[in-house]
Parts: structure tokens; sequence; C-alpha cells
């Protein structure tokens, strides 16, 4: 059979494809954004999500590779083969798998090398990889599938991209994860499930005859229970799917988080070595500021290094596509230490949150180191920016006194006062 | 040397159609002709031959043994070439990568199939295009593309149904030639046409069929000493078939 | 808004590639009967696309969702029409399909569209109306000129050819 692979790689349609394939997942990969770098599981799903998009191409490619048996007129050759239907398949799945890989191996690869030098030891994880392939032999399988079954020539394909695209709008089935957040995993029984559907489908699009061969076959007495049954199980499959639960786990915290030296420390999963320094100098910008005008915890985490049940756990910081929402997070966790806890009258509400919300975004911009931090045209709601960005620019004692000054506006507005 | 191929009391059809009834036939070395008028069954009967479809009454065997299951079928299909009447072909193969694919539909082993592809080609004189793709071929070397298919590995059973349609004379010429290298080398060939000059230039035994069934089996000498005086026909041999055909008509 | 956008891709490659006829080689030498014969066919297709999509839509619950599904097909189906001049008219989808895995993927900035992701912007936006009125309009006149018959290759050895 290996001859008869060479020959299916060598005429497949899909070679010519197959460049696009490669360009639509490295475009796919560094051509929207790429704050994945450095942080393996990131990365790893970055390499993954591609797979999904150049997926519908290749399912297409695969229903018209599939197509070729009714397009040419070879029913009848391949009903007089001595080859079981499987095995004349095989090859063409095969090739059209093949293809799907090339196009996949060398958006992992440059995932991989872009991120060894700042993710540190590791390596990309192979559950996202795993999901990835197992993504595109369902395209595949689908699209072989469609293409064997339906004679049109036009609708195996958009069969393809209906099956593939239907995922968007059912979760529980989803063959993809948009993006691989440190705190999470992809749970093995979720990818087991996804596996064995992927085989199952293969295993249909390998065995399960064309129309015509049915119409044809009287060896068999009847062939509509095949049908049947495999409707039953892919029905089943499906069914496993959904209730083998959610595609993304939460992860155990590590037991060594990665802290940094400085006071207050700054503690990051290990997966996030790379954005340890930027958060610590984020940090250090807000010890900087003198007359200890405000007040820090000892320690800063990311999200999900503490247990849920500690009661300042929710303020944690994240690392949303990278660093930048991290400023929304600390200045959170200072503003909750630093503003007073007062009683606010009704009517002066909206005063003192103007005052907390200034002083909110006076800190993402020092956090960050400028106002990026609050986004095109973001920052709490009624704040000056333009005001934010002056003050930021101010001597550091100047902008001690801007804050001390927000402090005592926000313990005149509100009553009763602590802290 | 016994028939490659034997039918007892074979019938064929679809649904309520019987397309063939109560069939005898044997298959021996050299070249049966099938003849016929459209309709008779020839396609019917050469599929039942290459096990495509199974009998709806009797047995066929092949190299003397039963075909009763899909797998004595699947057995029995390495000993059969098959070049349906609508064959088909993937137009970006070249012409070595299509007999090898069909070598290996045949079942042939890796170790033997580049052989068996390269002497079938050579068998049909497209040694010098193998290289090329089928799409780019003529009529008459993608009929002897497809002659080849159904010869690699040395069946010992070929079943060729109308394989002159479309030919020019000379292409026609040329695939007599291979027919009758195919008898020489004492492979069991039908074929099946309604050209009767194919039949007179190439075939050793004549079936005539109608209706179904198997009205007429003899040599071309035979058929030609049967023809009526006032049939229809430019030569011996179709004033032979003609009178049969008449002879049919009457008798209905 | 993905949803929307892709819900219309079926019917609209489905109208272009309809158009695909195994006597194409005939009908090159067809008359300008057959192409208008063509643009009526299309544009009932698209018709009854757009009928059954917007009502669906509408009973749903957006009327909103049924206008900017209308505007889609016409979008969807201009490069469908564009696409089966190009490559064929069986490989209809291939554009349609690649412009929304494009537009799928790079077309939202945050929480907004950009400019040039017509099918997704909302359905009073002027822009995307004109956009998908004139690929549209592309699609139509690729329709009168005489179809490729791409690939057209004999891969059936018969008294009858066949197209690949």
């Amino acid at each position: 059979m290996r001859h008869v692979l060479r020959i299916e790689l060598r005429r497949s349609p899909l070679r010519w494809l197959l460049p696009l394939l490669i360009a639509l997942d490295l475009a796919m990969l560094f051509g929207r954004s790429t704050w994945w770098i450095g942080v393996w599981p990131e990365a790893s799903a970055a390499a993954q999500l591609p797979a999904f998009f150049f997926g519908i191409l290749l399912g297409g490619g695969a229903a018209w590779t599939a197509g070729r048996v009714h397009r040419a007129g070879t029913t009848e050759q391949l009903a007089a083969a001595m080859q079981p239907r499987w095995r004349i398949e095989l090859p063409v799945w095969l090739s059209s798998l093949i293809f799907g890989l090339i196009a996949y191996v060398p958006g992992v690869a440059l995932a991989f090398i872009v991120s060894a030098p700042d993710a540190g030891p590791g390596f990309l994880w192979p559950s996202y990889l795993l999901l990835g392939a197992c993504l595109i032999t369902l395209s595949v399988s689908i699209g072989h599938l469609a293409g064997k079954l339906w004679q049109s020539r036009f609708i195996p394909p958009i069969a393809v991209a209906v099956c593939l695209f239907g995922q968007v709008m059912v979760p529980p089935i989803r063959f993809y994860v948009l993006s691989g957040h440190v705190q999470a995993e992809v749970s093995p029984s979720a990818l087991i499930t996804r596996f064995t559907l992927t085989l199952l489908l293969t295993a249909m699009a390998l065995t399960l005859p064309p129309r015509q061969v049915v119409r044809d076959a009287g060896w068999r007495l009847n062939t509509a229970p095949i049908r049947g049954i495999a409707a039953a199980m892919l029905f089943s499959g499906l069914a496993t799917v959904v209730t083998a639960g959610p595609l993304l786990v939460a992860r155990p915290a590590p037991a060594d988080p990665l802290c940094s030296d400085e006071s207050p420390r700054v503690c990051v999963w290990p997966e996030n070595r790379k954005y340890l320094g930027t958060i610590d100098a984020m940090v250090a910008r807000l010890v900087a500021l003198p007359n200890g005008v405000l007040k820090l915890p000892d320690t800063f985490y990311e999200r999900g290094l503490r247990d849920a049940s500690v009661p300042e756990a929710g303020s944690d910081f994240q690392i949303l596509a990278g660093p930048v929402s991290v400023p929304f997070f600390l200045s959170s966790a200072v503003t909750a230490r630093t503003v007073p806890d007062c009683e606010v009258p009704q009517d002066v509400e909206q005063q003192f949150s103007h005052e907390v919300f200034r002083l909110d975004a006076y800190l993402q911009v020092r956090t960050f180191g400028n106002a990026a931090a609050l986004g095109e045209g973001g920052g709490p709601p009624g704040v000056d920016i333009k005001e934010i960005v002056q003050v930021i620019h101010l001597p550091e004692s100047g902008q001690a006194d801007w804050i001390k000054d927000r402090l005592t506006a926000i313990r005149q507005i509100g009553a009763n006062c602590h802290g | 040397m016994g028939p490659v191929a034997e039918l007892r009391g074979v019938g064929q059809g679809y649904g309520r159609r019987e397309v063939i009834l109560d069939l005898d036939l044997d298959v021996r070395p050299g070249v049966l002709g099938l003849l016929g008028p459209n309709g008779a069954g020839k396609t019917t009967l050469l599929r039942t031959l290459a096990t495509v479809v199974p009998p709806t009454r009797g047995t066929v065997w092949i190299c003397g043994v039963p075909v009763e299951s899909q797998r004595d079928a699947q057995r029995a299909r390495r000993h059969i070439g098959y070049l349906p009447q609508h064959f088909g072909f993937y137009p970006g193969f070249t012409v070595h990568d299509f007999v090898r694919y069909c070598a290996w539909l045949r079942g042939l082993p890796d170790s033997a199939a580049d052989a068996a592809t390269h002497e079938a080609i050579a068998f049909v004189d497209l040694s010098d295009r193998s290289r090329a793709k089928m799409k780019s071929l003529s009529g008459g070397m993608i009929r002897r593309c497809g002659i080849a298919s159904a010869i690699v590995g040395r069946p010992r059973l070929v079943l060729l149904d109308e394989p002159t349609v479309g030919l020019d004379p000379a292409q026609r010429l040329e695939f007599r030639s291979v027919v009758r290298k195919l008898r020489d080398s004492g492979t069991g060939v039908v074929l099946s046409t309604h050209l009767v000059e194919d039949v007179a230039a190439v075939c050793d035994d004549i079936a005539v069929m109608a209706n179904g069934r198997l009205i007429w089996q003899g040599d071309p000498d035979s058929l030609a000493a049967a023809a009526h005086p006032t049939s229809d026909g430019d030569t011996p041999l179709e004033r032979g078939y003609m009178s049969l055909l008449a002879g049919l008509r009457v008798s209905a | 808004m993905a949803s929307v956008a892709a819900t219309t891709i079926p019917f609209a490659a489905f109208a272009a590639g309809s158009l695909h006829s195994s006597m194409g080689s005939l009908e090159q030498a067809a008359t300008q009967r057959l192409v208008r014969a063509e643009v009526v066919h299309v544009v009932l297709s698209l018709l009854l696309a757009a009928t059954l999509i917007s009502t669906v839509t509408v009973v749903a619950g957006s009327v909103g969702g049924a206008v900017e599904a209308i505007r889609n097909l016409a979008l969807y189906a201009g490069l469908a029409l564009v696409s089966g001049r190009l490559f064929g008219r069986s490989l209809s989808w291939i554009l349609p399909i690649a412009d929304f895995v494009i537009v799928d993927f790079w077309g939202v900035d945050g929480a907004h569209p950009h400019w040039w992701a017509w099918q997704f912007q909302v359905y009073d936006n002027g822009w995307s109306w004109i956009a998908a009125g004139a690929v549209l309009a592309a699609g139509l006149a690729a329709l009168t000129l005489p179809p490729r018959i791409f690939g057209l290759t004999i891969t059936r050895f018969s008294s009858s050819t066949s197209t690949a």
C-alpha cells in the first residue's frame, strides 16, 4: 500500500492547497497576536487554533478528493477490486490527512522555536497539540465521508463547513480552544472522547460504502442496517462527548509557584515566568511612590495560586492576552487596601465613585507605565484621561500629593470612614 | 485445458426485471466473443463474471472455485481482469500510476506489482508514454491503458466490455493485435461487443445473447454458415448474426 | 455574529453551485437566452433563500439579524458566483468559505468589526450594503461571461464524456 499512498500523495489535488494551508496556519498563528509567545500552554493553544480554520478548507479538499470516484466514474472498477472497501479508501484518506498534518507541523514547530527562549524549560503541551491533530483528522474524515456519500460536487464541502462551524454554536462539542491560560488544561476525558469520536468518524469514512455501491452490492443481503448502526453510533459518540464535560478544566495550583525576591513579592504560575519581571516592575512603580501613600499587600498572587476560599483570592491578578490586563487587577488590589472604608450616602455616591475611579485610573497608568493600560478610549467612566496623564508626568512627590488629595476627598465625601 | 470460468443455471436481475435467464456458459483459454443487441444482457453477464454482482440464481465458478459469498468473490478477483464499458480514471494519474493502482486493486503484492505494471504497459505498447498524464492521452491510448489495467498481473480471465467503442479504425486494429497477444498467452478473454468485425478478427468462439438468453454458441465459421441468403449484412459473419436475430424475432 | 454570517454561506453556494451542468460543454455554444435564464435562476434561488432565512430569523426574534442575513446572502452569493467563474461552478464554495475563514479570524478587533468585515457590520451600516451590492453585481457580471469548463477532461472512457 505504500506505493499507492505515494501515488495518492503525488497526485492529490490537496497538494495545490498545501501552500495555502501552510500560509493560513502561519498567518493565523502570528497575524493576530503574539502575546502567547513564551508561555508553553498559550503557545500550544495558539498552535492548535489555526487547525480549526484551515480544517474547513482541508475538509472541503478531502471531500473533493474522495468525490473523485463519482467524478471519474471509477465506481465499477472499485466494485470489482480484490481489495476490501476500507483498504481502497485508506490511502486516499491518509493522503488528505498527511497534507493536513504537514500544514499543521510548521505552525507547531515555529510556536516552539519562538517560545523556547522566554518560556524556559519545557515543551509545548501535547494535549493541545493532540487536540489540533484530532481536529485535523476529524476535518479530513468528515470531508472524506461527505465526498463519498454525496455525488454532488458542491454539497460535500458545504456540509463539511456546516459540520465544523457548527461547533462554534455548540460549545459542548467543540474540538478547539481559543486560548490556553495557565490555570487550565485539556481534560483527559474530554480529549479521549473526542479522539474516540474522531476514530468512529474515520471508521465510517473508510468503511461506509457509497450509495451507488449499496444499490449494486448484492453480496450483502441488506446494507441498510450498516447506515442505521453508523448513525446510532455517531449519535452515541456525540452524546458521550457532551457528557464528558468541558474541554478545559482547572489545573491544581503548583506546589512551588514562581515568586520574585522583592517586597512586595509577585508570584506567578511557573509557566508564566516570562511575565514575572514585567509584573515585578509594575509593582516596583507602585512601591516607588513616596511617603507610604499606598497600602500594598505583602504578595501579589496570580489567579489560581491561592485557594478560592481565601478572602482576597478573588482579586488576584490575571494575565489575559498578555500583561496589559495586570494593572487593572493590581490597581484593584491596592485600591481595596488604600481607599478607606466609608459609608456613602446615596446623594454623593456618584461623587465618591468618581474620586475612586480617578485614583484607580491613575494607579493603572502608573503601574503599566503609560495610558495604554486603560485601552483604546478606555478607563473608568467619567475619568479625564488627560488629567491622569498630566499627573503621571509630575515628580514623584507631586504624584503622592495628588493621591493624598484623592484620599482626603474620599474621606470628606464619605461618612464614618475607617482605615 | 479446463474452463477458467463456468456459469451454471445463472439468473440475474435488478428488482423484478430479469436480465439473464438460466444461462450456462464455459469460458476457456482463448477469446470468446459475446455478441448481442443492446439490452441482451451482455454487460450484466460480464458484471456477473467479474463478481461485481452475485447471480440471483445458479452458480459461477472462477478457476474451478464456486463464488458464493463476498469473501469468495474477493478471492476470485485475483484471477479476473475487468474493463467496464464506462471505465473511469483519475486524470492526474500517469499511465504508470493508473496501471500500478489497478495492480494494487487486484491485490498484487508490492514485490510483484511494479514488474507486472511495466509488463502490462509494454504489452499495450505504451512504455514510451508511461510517465504521461492520463488526461493528455488520446482516446485510443486511454483504451489501451484500460486494457493494461485489466491484464496487469496476468489474470486468467479478462473481461472486456465494448472495448472498441469510440476508437478509430487504426486504433481498432491496434486493439485487435493486443487481444490476439492475450489469446496467445493462454488467457481466457470474454469480449463483449456489437461489432461483428471485431469478433471475426480475434475470436475463437462466439456466444450470441438475446433477451437475457444464450441463443447460440459456436466458432466464427459456424456463425457464418448459419447465414440466411436473404439476411442483411456485408460479411458472412454479419449475415449469420442477423439471421440468428431474425430467427428469434420470427419465433417470438 | 459569526453564526449570522455563516448560515447564509450554504444558501449562497447552493444558489451559485446549482448552475453547474453536466452539459456545460454543450452550453458553451448557447445563445444569450441561456445566460438570461441563468440570471433568473440565480435571482429566484437567492430570493427563495432570502425569504427562508429572514423568515426563520424573524421568527427567532431578530428583525435586525434577518436584514443582516439578507445582506450577507447577497455578499456571499456574489463571491460564490465569482468563485464559480474562476474555479468552475462546482467549486463555487471556495471563495465564500475562504472569505469567511479570513474575516472570522481577523475581522474583529476586540469588540468592533473592522470596516472591511462587511458581514459582521450591523444592519444599518450603509457601506456594508454598498459592498455587498457591489460584490453581488460583480458576481452577476461574471455570470454573464461564458462559463469556463474548468478541468474539462475525459475521465470516463465511453461514448460520452464528462467533466472532472
